[in-house]
């Protein structure tokens, strides 16, 4: 498995960008329900991994942090999600 | 990782998933709704002046529903690079619309002669069809609805008598595309 996706959050944001042309940082901590300092450090992981890319834009002259998803990312999303659910097919049995 | 936990973290991935997937800005059905309904007037236009022979200045009032969709459609663009999200389903249609709007334009200016009567109106309604199809292959029921009901318009427009023609291809514009609007709009609500 994935040592990176092992994390509900980091996994919530990789799903989150999944779906996403990209995302601002409040839109992701929106959806995984945690604090700007716990989604911060766990956002620098998954840039310094290359899941993710950071890009700083002004909105409105206000600053605003957008993420996309990598291929490196979705490819890495996809075969950890494949790995869960073969975990749970053993461990149902079927 | 345990099998209690892989469940876990599945049910969680799941869950965004769906809402993500299903979640489209709030102006986006606006757009369907607009577009639908200048649609509409347009076909009802041409079906006034050209059949019914209502006075041509008809055309004006048409011209300035364009005209306000396409300010509609400008806010929208300008809108969509303020927002906190962009769903790749909103990228994917618009993306798939503006190629297609494109290709009809093409056509119609470089080749009119080759659409007489109601063809053009008909073409457009075929275009807009094709991006709804398409998202909606992709498991999106109200877009897919939309495009039938869209092509199932022009089918009826072919049999109908000739007065009633615009009025078809008004009514699918209508139903088609301002109809998925309304749709979208009661979707993102809940």
């Amino acid at each position: 498995m994935d040592e990176l996706l092992l994390s509900k959050i980091r996994l919530g944001v990789i799903a989150e960008l999944l779906a996403s042309e990209w995302a601002a940082f409040s839109e992701l901590q929106r959806a995984t329900q945690t604090t700007n300092g716990n989604l911060g450090a766990h956002l620098s992981k998954l840039v310094d991994a290359g899941y993710v890319t950071e890009e700083k834009i002004f909105v409105e002259r206000r600053p605003q942090t957008r993420y996309r998803l990598t291929a490196h990312g979705r490819s890495a999303f996809i075969a950890h999600v494949e790995e869960m659910q073969s975990l749970l097919k053993v461990s149902t049995g079927s | 990782m345990d099998a209690l936990e892989a469940r876990d973290h599945l049910e969680m991935v799941d869950r965004i998933l769906a809402q993500a997937e299903r979640g489209t800005s709030a102006a986006t059905p606006w757009l369907y709704i607009v577009w639908g309904i200048v649609g509409a007037v347009l076909d009802a236009c041409d079906q006034l002046v050209l059949v019914a022979h209502y006075p041509p200045r008809l055309f004006f009032f048409s011209g300035a529903c364009l005209l306000v969709a396409i300010g509609v459609t400008v806010a929208y663009g300008i809108r969509l690079r303020r927002m906190e999200r962009v769903s790749t389903f909103e990228r994917q249609i618009g993306r798939v619309f503006w190629a297609a709007s494109i290709a009809a334009m093409v056509v119609e200016i470089g080749a009119g002669h080759l659409f007489p009567g109601w063809a053009a109106a008909a073409i457009w309604s075929v275009v807009i069809a094709v991006p709804l199809l398409f998202v909606g292959l992709q498991g999106h029921r109200v877009t897919m609805s939309g495009g039938v009901v869209l092509l199932a318009s022009v089918v009826a427009a072919n049999f109908v008598p000739a007065n009633l023609t615009g009025y078809v291809l008004a009514a699918g514009m209508l139903v088609g595309l301002t109809g998925s609007g309304i749709a979208f709009a009661m979707l993102s609500r809940k």
